[in-house]
């Protein structure tokens, strides 16, 4: 009995030793970087009332966009960052069959935006660093 | 957002200002055979120009974005 049992057993890891051997697990990691980073940190460099758009320009360079209110302009700054895992287990040999697939993407954006009144003085912004919400896997 | 100059940078009518743009993009990558690993960037150089009434310089704002890559 003992023997039996021994040898269907053997038989069970000849058949699955092969059947593992076909698979295969792949990775892939992909990392997209758009704009440029904002250079400074808003809230010490801008101060509401009386930084001018001058001012701004120097500190930030050009925005991305520039918006016209009826009462003053609006500029915009971004930096995107987007990070993507993929791991991945298949069988490409006989059925070519996709066995698992994991996949992880993330994507945030540095944004700052500030509206100047109509004589070109900074009224009022909003920043945030969500680039440092991102995993590195 | 467009962030590399799809879009244009105002949509003002009649506006006094001057934008120029150099758009440039890198990739860099490992392909092994189980593993590969991309990363792509896109980086400007972007020049606005302000005018004033008379046509002349009032600010301008420049980024060398390229010096990153």
């Amino acid at each position: 009995m003992a023997l039996i049992k021994g040898l269907m057993n053997c038989n069970r890891t000849f058949v699955l030793i092969p059947l593992l051997m076909t698979l295969t697990c792949g990775c892939s990691i992909g990392r997209i970087y758009k704009g440029s980073e904002i250079r400074c940190d808003p809230n010490e460099k801008i101060k509401i009332g009386s930084t001018t758009k001058g001012e701004i320009l120097e500190i930030f360079g050009p925005p991305i966009k520039i918006q016209k209110q009826y009462d003053g302009d609006v500029f915009v700054y971004a930096y995107l960052q987007k990070n993507s895992s993929v791991l991945t287990i298949e069988e490409p040999y006989f059925t070519n069959m996709l066995i698992f697939e994991y996949t992880r993407e993330q994507q945030k954006m540095d944004g700052l935006v500030i509206l100047f009144d109509k004589n070109g003085v900074v009224k009022n912004f909003g920043f945030q660093k969500g680039t440092k919400e991102l995993t590195v896997y | 957002m467009d962030l590399v100059g799809d879009e244009p940078l105002t949509n003002y009518p009649f506006a006094n200002i001057l934008s120029y743009q150099y758009n440039r993009g890198s990739v860099r990558g490992i392909i092994a055979i189980l593993f590969y690993f991309v990363e792509w960037t896109v980086k400007s150089d972007r020049l606005v120009i302000f005018f004033d009434e008379d046509e002349k310089v009032k600010y301008y704002g420049f980024d060398k974005g390229t010096d990153e890559l």
